[in-house]
C-alpha cells in the first residue's frame, strides 16, 4: 500500500505543478518587489530540480506540514480539520439512512421480485440514477425553500446565527434535511440495486434448495442462510461508500453552501489555493485507500473461504 | 477403441415441431425487441440524436442571434422556451446544447472504451509483468474518487489553455478517467476464457491464435464493451453536465446543459425564471434516462443470467 | 409382503410458463415399501427430478401440482397438508439429497451447524446434544475425524466427503424415506462406489426407504430392488429389478439395456435410440416415445397407452406388448 500511496502522492504533485500561476504570486503582496519575489522564490525552492521539490514537500508533509492556505491564511491542517467536521456531520446520517434503507428493501425485493414493491423500487432507483444530483438539489430548494418556505435555502446554520447546544443542534438538523435528501437519494439509487443483485444471487443457489429440504422456515431460510451470504458483497459495499459519500457530497454541499470538504475543494481549485488543493487530494487518495482495505478486512471476515494475509 | 459406424448417426425426428436454430444474436435481439422499456429508450435516444445532428436546421433562430427587445422573457409563442439575459431564444440554445453534451458523452466513451479495451485486453492476455504493470496503473488511477479527480485536474488543465478548448479537455478528462472499470472486466474476461474449456477446444483442432482472439474471445467480450460503452455514456453526460454546472467543464456562450442550469446558481434566477433552469435539468434526466433504459436492456438481452 | 410407506397415485405436476405449459410429470404412480430402495430411471428431462421435488412439496411457482394427485406418506396425504404440516415431515420424515454436493452446502456455516440444526428444529435438541449427536452421524458415514471436521467449512472437504455429510444430515432424524436425486452423478467413479455402498450399508442399518433418482443403469442395477422407468413424463414400465434387466418389456427400456456396453460381448458399434427426448412444450399424439420406436403401429401414434400389468409385478405401458407379447 505504500507504494501505492508515494506513486499517488507524486502524481498529485505532478498535477498541481502543472498549473498556472505560482505560489510566490499568491503568498505575497502583489506590490512586493522582484528582489522579494526572488526571496520568496528562494524559500520556496521553486527554482530547485522537480524531484527535489517532491521531496522537500513530501518531507514536509510527513511532518505534519502541510502549508498554509492562501484562501483561509490558516494553515491547511486547521482548514482541513474544521471543514472535514462537517462534511462528517452531513455525511454520517446519509450514510446510515441510506444503508439502513436500502438492506430491508433489497431483501425483499429480491424475495418478492416483480411484485409492485420490487417494481416501485426499480423505477425508483432508475430515476434517482438518472436524476443529476445539482438539478434535484436546486428543485429541492426551489420547491421547499422558495416556494414553500419550510425550510432553509442554504448554508448549515442561519447567517449570524450564535446559538449554542440544543437550539444549535436543531438548526443543523434543520438545514441537512434537504442536502440529506439530495444525497440520501441518490446513493439509495444504486445501493438497493446493488443489494437486491447480491441477494437475487444466492436466493438461487443450491444450499437455499438444501435449507428449505431441511424442513427450515422461510423466514430462517432466508434471513439466515440467503442473508449471511448476500452479507459479503453488502460489506465491500460498505467499505467502499465511505468514499462514495465523501466525494459525491462535493456537488451538494456546493448548491447548498454547506461548509465541508467539498465546497473547500472546489474554493481551492478555483481560487489556485494549491497547498489546500494537494492536501485534499492526498487526503481524499488515503481515504479511498482505507476504504477499500475496510472493504477488504470486512469481506475477509465474513466470507470463511477467505484467507487473511 | 471401438469403431462407430456412419449409419449410427443419430436422426432427428423432431420435424414436427419445426424449431429454427438462432444465433446468440440473433436471440439476443429477440430478447431486447420484447423489452419495452428499452425500446422506449432506444428511440428516445435516436430522437434526441437526431435532435442534435439537425439543430442548425430545426432551431427557430441562430444561436448567436440576440434581440435586445426581448431580454429574459418567458416562454410565448415566438420564443417557445423564453429567453435569456442576452436575448437569445433559448429553445435554440438548447438544441445546440444537446450537440455539446451528446458530443462530449460520445467522445469520452469512446475514449475510455479504447483504453480500457487496449489494457485490460493487454494485461488478460499477455499476463506476467504486463499484467502487473497495466494493474498497478488501474490500481493507481481508481485510488482517486472520480468527481474530485475530474474536477482537480479540468481546472488545472483548463486554466492553462485558451477557452475554446474546454470543450476537448472535458472529454479528455472524463475517458481518462473511465476506462478502469472495463479494463478490469475485460482483463477477467480474457483470463477466463484462456482457461475455458472452448479455447482448449480451440486448440486441439489447431485453430490459430489469430483465429482465437478473432472468432472466439472477441465476440465474447463485445457484449461487455457494448453494455458498458452505453452505460458508460450515461455517466459521461452526466459528469460534463455537473462540470459545466461548477464552471469547470465547457463554458459559455458555448452552450450545454449542464452550464445553462449555471444559471440557477443567481438567486434571482432560481426563484423567477424557471425557464432559464429547469428544461436543461429536465433534459439532461431525460436523456441519461433513456440510455439507462437502453443500457440496462441491452445488458439483459445479451446475458439474461444477470436478470 | 412389508406395508407401502409412501404411495404415489396419478401425480401430476405442470409449470406454467409463458411458453405453454410444460407437463414435467404427467400421471405417475409408484409405491415404496419400508427397507426398499425404488430407483427412478430416465433421460434427462423425463421428469424423474421433478417427481422427487414433488414428493418433498418443493415445486415451485409456476410449477404446480395438480388437484386429483395424491401422495400419501404414512397414510396421510401430503398434497393436502399446510405449509407448517409440511415442513415438520420434510427434513425429518422425508429427506432429500441432491445431485450437487459442491454447491448444496451453506459455505458460510459450519459443518456441524448445518447438521445440529435439523437435529434442533425436528428433535428439539440442545446445542450440546445436537453438536455430539452430530458428531456420531459423522463417524456413521465414514468421515475420519469427525471432532475436528465439525468445525470446519465446506469448502475445506472434497466433494466426496460433501455428499457424505448431506447423508448424514438427512439421516439425522431418522426419516422413513430418503429420497436421493442423482447423489453420486457429479462423484468420481471410485468414490460413487464409496457413496452407494455407504447408502446400502445404511438403509440396512436404519431400515430407510430410499428413493433414487438416476440415469446411470449401472446404479439402478447396484441399488434397487424394484425400478420405475420414466420418458415425457410418464411411467412406462416398472418391475423388480432382476425381472426388469432379464426380460425388459418397453422398448425404450429394451434400448437402454442394449445401450450398455457387456464385457462378454464383442461389438464393435454399441447400440443408440435413434431420435432425442420431445420438447415438453410439444408432446406428440399418442405414445411419446412412437417416434423413436422400432415397433410403432398406427395406434401407437394416435392414441396415449397406458399402465398396465402384463405379468405378475410387472407393469407395461406400450400397446404393441399389451395386445400382442413382444
Amino acid at each position: 500500500m505504500i507504494p501505492v500511496i508515494l506513486v499517488i502522492s507524486m502524481c498529485i504533485f505532478g498535477i498541481i505543478k502543472l498549473a498556472p500561476g505560482s505560489p510566490v504570486g499568491t503568498n505575497l503582496d502583489p506590490r512586493a518587489t522582484p528582489e522579494q519575489k526572488a526571496i520568496e522564490r528562494e524559500r520556496l525552492g521553486l527554482d530547485d530540480p522537480m524531484h527535489i521539490q517532491y521531496a522537500k514537500w513530501l518531507g514536509r508533509v510527513a511532518e505534519g506540514d502541510l502549508g498554509k492556505s492562501f484562501i483561509y491564511q490558516k494553515p491547511v491542517k486547521d482548514v482541513i480539520g474544521t471543514y472535514l467536521k462537517n462534511t462528517f456531520i452531513l455525511n454520517i446520517p446519509v450514510f446510515i439512512l441510506a444503508f439502513g434503507i436500502s438492506i430491508p428493501v433489497g431483501i425483499h425485493s429480491a424475495v418478492k421480485r416483480y411484485s409492485v414493491f420490487d417494481n416501485f423500487w426499480t423505477v425508483f432507483s432508475l430515476i434517482g440514477l438518472s436524476l443529476p444530483s445539482f438539478f434535484f438539489g436546486l428543485l429541492l430548494i426551489y420547491t421547499f425553500a422558495v416556494k414553500l418556505k419550510i425550510l432553509p435555502i442554504n448554508g448549515m446554520i442561519e447567517a449570524g446565527s450564535d446559538s449554542t447546544g440544543f437550539a444549535y443542534a436543531l438548526e443543523v438538523t434543520k438545514h441537512m434535511v434537504l442536502p440529506g435528501i439530495v444525497m440520501t437519494i441518490g446513493s439509495l439509487a444504486s445501493y438497493v440495486r446493488y443489494t437486491r443483485n447480491g441477494m437475487l444471487e444466492v436466493i438461487h443457489q443450491d444450499y437455499i434448495r438444501t435449507a428449505r429440504a431441511k424442513g427450515l422456515n422461510e423466514k430462517v431460510v432466508i434471513y439466515k442462510h440467503a442473508f449471511r451470504n448476500a452479507l459479503l458483497p453488502i460489506v465491500t459495499l460498505l467499505g467502499y461508500s465511505l468514499i462514495f459519500l465523501l466525494s459525491g457530497s462535493v456537488i451538494t454541499e456546493s448548491i447548498f453552501n454547506w461548509p465541508g470538504m467539498g465546497r473547500v475543494l472546489l474554493e481551492s481549485v478555483t481560487m489556485r489555493d494549491y497547498n489546500l488543493m494537494m492536501a485534499i487530494m492526498m487526503l481524499y487518495a488515503i481515504l479511498t485507500l482505507i476504504g477499500n482495505l475496510l472493504a477488504d478486512i470486512g469481506y475477509a471476515l465474513v466470507d470463511p473461504r477467505v484467507k487473511v494475509d | 477403441m471401438l469403431k462407430t459406424n456412419d449409419t449410427a448417426v443419430a436422426v432427428d425426428v423432431n420435424k414436427a415441431q419445426n424449431e429454427s436454430i438462432e444465433g446468440p444474436w440473433q436471440m439476443a435481439w429477440k430478447r431486447f425487441r420484447k423489452n419495452k422499456l428499452a425500446m422506449a429508450g432506444g428511440i428516445i435516444l435516436i430522437l434526441l440524436i437526431l435532435g442534435a445532428v439537425f439543430a442548425p436546421l430545426i432551431s427557430p433562430y441562430t444561436l448567436d442571434h440576440m434581440d435586445y427587445t426581448q431580454i429574459n422573457k418567458p416562454p410565448s409563442a415566438q420564443h417557445w422556451l423564453g429567453t435569456d439575459q442576452l436575448g437569445r431564444d433559448y429553445l435554440t440554445r438548447m438544441l445546440h446544447g444537446s450537440r455539446i453534451s451528446l458530443q462530449v458523452g460520445v467522445f469520452a466513451v469512446l475514449i475510455s472504451v479504447v483504453l480500457g479495451s487496449l489494457i485490460g485486453g493487454i494485461a488478460g492476455y499477455y499476463g506476467g509483468w504486463v499484467d502487473n504493470l497495466c494493474m498497478r496503473i488501474v490500481e493507481i488511477v481508481m485510488s482517486f474518487p472520480f468527481l474530485p479527480l475530474a474536477i482537480t485536474v479540468s481546472a488545472v488543465v483548463g486554466a492553462r489553455l485558451p477557452a475554446e478548448f474546454k470543450m476537448y479537455i472535458t472529454m479528455m478528462v472524463i475517458g481518462l478517467l473511465s476506462w478502469t472499470g472495463l479494463a478490469r472486466m475485460i482483463r477477467g474476461q480474457i483470463l477466463s476464457l484462456r482457461e475455458q474449456e472452448f479455447m482448449q477446444a480451440a486448440k486441439a483442432l489447431g485453430l490459430s491464435d489469430k483465429r482465437i482472439i478473432l472468432k472466439h474471445l472477441l465476440p465474447n467480450t463485445v457484449a461487455y464493451i457494448i453494455v458498458s460503452a452505453t452505460l458508460g455514456m450515461a455517466g459521461a453526460i452526466m459528469t460534463e453536465s455537473a462540470l459545466s454546472f461548477l464552471g469547470l467543464g465547457v463554458a459559455p456562450p458555448t452552450p450545454t446543459w449542464g452550464n445553462m442550469v449555471q444559471n440557477a446558481r443567481d438567486f434571482y434566477i432560481l426563484t423567477n425564471r424557471p425557464w432559464l433552469w429547469m428544461p436543461p435539468g429536465i433534459a439532461i434526466f431525460l436523456t441519461v434516462m433513456s440510455i439507462n433504459l437502453l443500457g440496462d436492456g441491452l445488458r439483459d438481452a445479451l446475458d439474461p443470467k444477470t436478470k | 409382503m412389508s406395508k407401502n410407506i409412501l404411495e404415489v397415485k396419478d401425480l401430476r405436476t405442470h409449470f406454467f410458463t409463458d411458453k405453454g405449459v410444460v407437463k414435467a410429470v404427467d400421471g405417475v404412480s409408484f409405491n415404496i415399501q419400508a427397507g426398499k430402495t425404488l430407483c427412478v430411471v430416465g433421460e434427462s428431462g423425463c421428469g424423474k427430478s421433478v417427481t422427487s421435488m414433488s414428493v418433498m412439496g418443493l415445486v415451485s411457482k409456476p410449477g404446480k401440482i395438480l388437484d386429483g394427485s395424491s401422495i400419501t406418506y404414512m397414510g396421510t396425504e401430503l398434497t393436502k397438508m399446510s405449509d407448517d404440516q409440511y415442513r415438520a415431515v420434510r427434513g425429518n420424515e422425508i429427506s432429500m439429497i441432491f445431485q450437487e454436493p459442491m454447491t448444496s452446502l451453506n459455505p458460510v456455516f459450519k459443518i456441524g451447524f448445518q447438521i445440529s440444526e435439523v437435529l434442533m428444529l425436528h428433535k428439539d435438541m440442545s446445542e450440546e446434544q445436537a453438536h455430539q449427536r452430530s458428531i456420531d452421524l459423522l463417524n456413521m458415514v465414514g468421515i475420519p475425524r469427525a471432532e475436528a471436521i465439525v468445525n470446519e467449512y465446506p469448502h475445506q472437504l472434497s466433494g466426496g466427503m460433501r455428499q457424505r455429510v448431506m447423508i448424514a444430515m438427512a439421516l439425522a432424524c431418522e426419516p422413513k424415506v430418503l429420497v436421493a436425486d442423482e447423489p453420486t452423478t457429479a462423484l468420481d467413479v471410485t468414490i460413487q462406489a464409496q457413496i452407494l455402498e455407504l447408502m446400502n450399508d445404511l438403509k440396512v442399518k436404519t431400515n430407510t426407504a430410499i428413493m433414487m433418482i438416476t440415469h446411470d443403469l449401472g446404479v439402478v442395477a447396484e441399488m434397487a430392488d424394484y425400478v420405475v422407468v420414466m420418458y415425457a413424463g410418464k411411467v412406462v414400465e416398472e418391475a423388480e429389478v432382476k425381472e426388469l434387466y432379464a426380460t425388459p418389456k418397453h422398448p425404450y427400456t429394451v434400448g437402454l439395456i442394449n445401450s450398455i456396453p457387456k464385457l462378454d460381448e464383442d461389438r464393435e458399434v454399441l447400440d443408440s435410440i435413434e431420435g432425442s427426448v420431445p420438447n415438453p412444450l410439444y408432446l406428440p399424439e399418442g405414445c411419446a416415445f412412437a417416434p423413436r420406436c422400432k415397433f410403432a403401429v398406427d395406434k401407437c401414434r394416435k392414441e396415449r397407452p397406458e399402465l398396465k400389468e402384463v405379468k405378475p409385478g410387472h407393469k407395461v405401458s406400450c400397446f404393441v406388448v399389451q395386445e400382442g407379447q413382444a
